[in-house]
C-alpha cells in the first residue's frame, strides 16, 4: 500500500537510479511522498516541495534532510598522530593509542566522555556518533555479535552511562567483548556534588560486566588499558566497564617512563590458549564412537573463536548432529544434512551432547534432551565446569583447538539411522511451519491484516529465493509475538548471519540498534561479513520494541548503513493477554491504534512503507532491498496487524515457544 | 542388569530430579519420593514383581475427561506410533501403558511384558520427560502452565 500522503506529481525515483550513490539518494529523499508512492518508494520528506503534517508552512519554506558539509569532511580527514614528543600526549590519547594498537574495531558513542571519544576518532578507528547512548551501547554489541570483534561504546558520566545499562546488561549476558567507556568528572570534586552529573559508575554495573575500574591513578592509564584488553580478549569475554575522571583523561605525558607498566600487547597479556589434554581426547574420542547418535550444541565460543571450520570437519567425520547456540547464528549451516537445528522432534534421541563454547549454561530440562544422555563440556574456564548441568566430562580447552584436535582424532564413521532421523524430523518441522503459514495466510485475508507467520516466512523466501544468494543478508529477529514467531522460520547458513538481540537478557528493544551494528559490520566487511559488503540487513521487531531505537533511523541513514527494519505492529504489548483477566489494567497494555512508524521513518531520512497484506508485504521487502543495495537508503516496513493474532484460541496456532536448542531459541 | 535404585539414582546425578526412598508396604515393590517439574513433589512405585512402574503426582490436578486430559491421552497413545524411531517408540507389545485420572490426580503405570522392572521404570521416566519439555512446552499448555503454576509469565520456562 502506498503512503497516503498528498503531493503533486513528481519524477519516478525508479527511473533515476542508476547512479547508486548516497548524494542521489539524498536528493531523492527531498522529492516528497507523492513521488516516492508513484515510484514505490517512499523516502523522506520535511522537503520543501512536500510540506508534512499539516503545516502552515508554504513551499520552499522547509529546508531538506540532508548531512552537513562537515559531516562528510570530518569523516575524511585524515588520522593524526600522537607522540610523547613536543606537548605530549594526553591520558586519553595514550589509551587511545592503546585501543589502536589493540585493533579495536570500533566505537559506538554519543558525545560526552569527549576526551576518550575524540582521541580515539583521531587515531582512525572507525567511530560513529549517534542519538542516544543506549541504542549506541546496542549497535556496539550487534557489531561484535556478528563479527566475534572487540568493540567499544561510550558516553557521558551520569545521565548517558546510566542510559546504557540495558545494553550493557545484554551484552553481558551474550558475553560480548564490550568496552565501555565514560567520563566520570574529577577525582577532585567526587562526594562534594559539584555540577554536573557526577555518579559511582562501578557499582552501577556490578554483576553485568566481567571487569572495571574507575581510572584514579593518570600513570597507570596504559596498564588499566592493559588489564581492559586481557579481559576483552582472554577466555570468556565480557563487558569491559573503565570511567575516566577528567585527571586521568586530560594528565599529559612527556616520556613513556612517565606511565607504570607501558608495556607493549606482547607483554601484557599472551594468545596462548587452553590445549586440550591427550586423556580427555580419548575419552572423547571412545565416548562419540560408542554413541549412536551424538550431538554437539556449538556455542557463543565457537563463534567467538571462528572455529566454524573445524566444527563442520568434526561433523562430517563422524556424522555428529550439530546445533548452534548463543547470540549469533550460523556457524553450522541450518540447511546441513547433519543440522538439527530446525529439528526438535530429534532432539530428544541424541545419547551423547557436547557442549562445546557454551558460556550460558542451561540446566537439564530447560534443553529438549533425552534423561539419560551422556554429557561432555569443554570450556576455555575451569571454574565454570559443572555448573548447573553434570558432566560426565569436562574438557578445559579452547574452542577451536578442540575442536581442531578432535577432526584430527576422530576416525571416520556414518550412522545413516541418525542422519534419516534428522532429514525425517527437519521435515516434520517444516510441515508444521508451512501449515502454520496457511493459518497465518487464512487470517491475513479474513482480517485485512498482517499475520505474524506470513512475515516470518515471506522473509525468510525472499532471502532463500534472492539472485544474489542466501547467504547475503545478516538478519536479526525480536519482540514478543513476532520474535518468536520470526525465530522459528529464520534460518541461517553461514557464520554471522543471524544474531538474536533478546538472547538471555530478554530486552525487548535493543533488536533494530543492534542490527544498525551489524549493518555496519556487514558494510565495511568486518571479519565473517566480509564478501557481503553493500548487501542491506533485516531486523524483524515489534511496535513495542521498535520504540526504543527508531531515532537512530538518523545514525543509520547518516552513515549510510541500508538497514530494513520490518515492525510487527499489532497495538500493544506483545504480552497484552496477561491484563485480559485483570480489572483496570489492559490500558498499561495498550498504545494507540494504527500510529505510522513508516512516516516516523520517512521524517528522519529514512523510507517508509505501509502494508496490510501478504502481496503488499513483499513488494515492499522487494522495494526496500533495491533501495538498500543501490542507494544505501534505509527503509521501515510498517506491518499493520492485530494483537488478538497473539491469541492461539481465535487464531490458531497463537504463539509458538522456542524449543531449545534449535532456530528459536532465545534462553540459552 | 542395573538395579531400578542405581536407575533413579543415576537421573538424579544427572539433575533430571532429586529423590529419597522411602518405606514401601508392599513385598517386592520399591517406593520413591520424586521432586521433578517445578519442585512437584511424586511419588513413583515399582512393583518388580509384575514389572511395573507407575508415578503418582506427576502433574497438578487435571480434571477428568477436559480437552487437557483428552490431549495427554491421545500424545501418550501416539508414542505407539511405528512413524516414531524405534529408540523412542513404546512398543504396546512390550509395554502396556494406563492413564488413569481419579479425583483429578494423574497417575501413569507402565508394565513390562517381560516383568522387567528396570524397562519399565526406564520407560516411564522418558515418557515423562517428553511430557514436560515437549507436550507441556507446547505453546496451546502455556497459558495452563502459567496459571496452574502461577508463574510470572516472563520466565515461565523450567526450571
Amino acid at each position: 500500500m502506498q503512503n497516503d500522503a498528498k503531493s503533486e506529481s513528481v519524477p519516478d525515483g525508479t527511473n533515476e537510479q542508476s547512479v547508486p550513490n548516497r548524494r542521489h539518494f539524498l536528493r531523492l529523499s527531498t522529492v516528497g511522498l507523492g513521488a516516492a508512492a508513484a515510484a514505490g518508494i517512499t523516502t523522506g520528506v520535511l522537503a520543501a516541495d512536500a510540506p508534512a503534517g499539516g503545516g502552515s508552512a508554504a513551499a520552499g519554506d522547509i529546508p531538506s534532510i540532508r548531512l552537513a558539509d562537515a559531516f562528510k569532511a570530518s569523516l575524511a580527514q585524515p588520522a593524526a598522530s600522537t607522540s610523547f614528543e613536543g606537548a605530549g600526549m594526553t591520558g586519553a590519547e595514550v589509551f587511545a593509542n592503546l585501543c589502536q594498537k589493540e585493533e579495536l574495531s570500533a566505537l559506538f558513542c554519543c558525545p560526552g566522555n569527549y576526551t576518550i571519544i575524540n582521541a580515539i576518532a583521531a587515531t582512525g578507528i572507525p567511530t560513529y556518533g549517534g542519538r542516544t547512548e543506549g541504542a549506541m551501547c546496542a549497535m556496539a554489541d550487534g557489531y561484535s555479535r556478528a563479527t566475534g570483534e572487540v568493540v567499544a561504546t561510550s558516553g557521558t558520566e551520569g545521565p548517558g552511562f546510566t542510559h546504557m545499562i540495558m545494553n550493557i546488561a545484554a551484552a553481558h549476558a551474550a558475553r560480548t567483548p564490550l568496552l565501555v567507556l565514560a567520563s566520570n568528572m574529577t577525582l577532585a570534586g567526587e562526594d562534594r556534588e559539584t555540577f554536573i552529573q557526577h555518579a559511582m559508575q562501578q557499582p552501577t554495573t556490578e554483576g553485568i560486566k566481567k571487569y572495571g575500574k574507575r581510572l584514579v591513578d593518570p600513570a597507570r592509564v596504559h596498564e588499566y588499558g592493559a588489564y581492559a584488553f586481557r579481559n576483552l580478549k582472554s577466555g570468556v569475554p565480557g563487558p569491559v566497564h573503565l570511567d575516566f575522571p577528567a585527571e586521568v583523561a586530560r594528565a599529559r605525558f612527556k616520556a613513556p617512563s612517565e606511565l607504570r607498566d607501558f608495556h607493549d600487547k606482547s607483554q601484557y597479556r599472551t594468545e596462548s590458549r587452553a590445549w586440550p589434554a591427550p586423556k580427555d581426547m580419548d575419552a572423547v574420542v571412545r565416548m562419540i564412537e560408542k554413541a549412536a547418535r551424538p550431538l554437539i550444541v556449538a556455542g557463543t565460543g565457537v563463534f567467538q573463536r571462528k572455529g566454524w571450520d573445524a566444527l563442520r570437519k568434526v561433523a562430517e567425520k563422524a556424522d555428529i548432529a550439530v546445533v548452534t547456540s548463543g547470540p549469533t547464528r550460523g556457524s553450522f549451516p541450518d540447511d546441513h544434512r547433519l543440522s538439527i537445528a530446525a529439528a526438535p522432534d530429534a532432539l530428544m534421541s541424541a545419547d551423547l551432547v557436547i557442549f562445546v563454547g557454551q558460556y550460558s549454561m542451561p540446566s537439564p530440562g530447560e534443553y529438549r534432551l533425552n534423561p539419560e544422555i551422556k554429557v561432555v563440556r569443554v570450556h576455555p574456564e575451569q571454574e565454570d565446569m559443572g555448573r548447573n548441568w553434570p558432566l560426565d566430562l569436562g574438557v578445559l580447552s579452547d574452542e577451536r583447538s578442540f575442536l581442531e584436535v578432535l577432526a584430527d582424532r576422530l576416525g571416520r564413521a556414518r550412522r545413516d539411522a541418525w542422519v534419516d532421523e534428522l532429514a525425517k524430523a527437519r521435515k516434520a518441522f517444516q510441515t508444521q511451519l508451512d501449515d502454520h503459514y496457511k493459518l497465518g495466510i487464512g487470517h491475513s485475508a479474513k482480517t485485512g491484516m498482517l499475520h505474524p507467520t506470513v512475515i516470518a516466512r515471506d522473509t525468510q523466501n525472499f532471502i532463500d529465493t534472492h539472485p544474489e544468494g542466501r547467504l547475503a543478508i545478516a538478519t536479526g529477529v525480536g519482540g514478543w509475538t513476532i520474535g518468536l514467531t520470526a525465530g522459528r522460520y529464520l534460518r541461517a547458513y553461514r557464520p554471522g548471519q543471524e544474531i538474536i538481540p533478546p538472547y538471555q537478557y530478554a530486552a525487548i528493544g535493543p533488536d533494530m540498534a543492534m542490527m544498525m551494528g551489524v549493518s555496519c559490520a556487514v558494510q565495511r566487511g568486518v571479519g565473517p561479513q566480509k564478501g557481503y559488503q553493500g548487501t542491506p540487513t533485516i531486523c524483524v521487531t515489534s511496535d513495542a520494541g521498535v520504540a526504543y531505537s527508531l531515532m537512530e533511523l538518523d545514525t543509520a541513514v547518516k552513515y549510510g548503513w541500508p538497514t530494513i527494519t520490518i515492525v510487527y505492529n499489532n497495538n500493544a504489548w506483545g504480552v497484552w493477554p496477561n491484563a485480559a483477566r485483570s480489572a483496570r489494567s489492559m490500558h498499561m497494555y495498550l498504545f494507540q491504534e494504527n500510529l505510522r512508524y513508516d512516516q516516523i521513518a520517512q521524517s528522519l531520512g529514512a523510507r517508509g512503507d505501509y502494508v496490510r497484506t501478504p502481496e503488499e508485504f513483499r513488494a515492499a521487502l522487494a522495494r526496500a532491498y533495491k533501495a538498500g543495495r543501490d542507494e544505501k537508503a534505509s527503509t521501515l516496513i510498517n506491518c499493520q496487524a492485530i494483537k488478538e493474532f497473539t491469541n492461539g484460541a481465535a487464531y490458531a496456532p497463537g504463539i509458538s515457544l522456542p524449543v531449545e536448542p534449535g532456530v528459536s531459541a532465545v534462553a540459552h | 542388569m542395573e538395579s531400578v535404585r542405581e536407575l533413579i539414582e543415576d537421573h538424579a546425578a544427572r539433575g533430571v530430579f532429586r529423590f529419597s526412598p522411602q518405606p514401601s508396604d508392599k513385598i517386592g515393590s520399591e517406593r520413591y519420593r520424586i521432586v521433578w517439574f517445578r519442585g512437584q513433589t511424586m511419588q513413583l512405585d515399582v512393583d518388580s514383581r509384575h514389572g511395573r512402574a507407575t508415578l503418582c503426582g506427576f502433574l497438578p490436578p487435571v480434571s477428568p475427561r477436559t480437552k487437557l486430559d483428552r490431549e495427554l491421552r491421545a500424545w501418550l497413545k501416539s508414542h505407539e506410533s511405528h512413524e516414531r524411531p524405534a529408540h523412542r517408540r513404546r512398543d504396546p507389545t512390550q509395554f502396556k501403558t494406563v492413564l488413569r485420572n481419579a479425583d483429578s490426580v494423574m497417575r501413569v503405570s507402565i508394565t513390562s511384558t517381560e516383568g522387567n522392572p528396570v524397562q519399565a521404570t526406564r520407560k516411564l521416566l522418558q515418557l515423562v520427560n517428553e511430557l514436560y519439555l515437549e507436550f507441556l512446552a507446547d505453546a496451546s499448555r502455556y497459558n495452563w502452565i502459567v496459571e496452574t503454576f502461577d508463574l510470572d509469565p516472563d520466565s515461565s520456562r523450567w526450571p
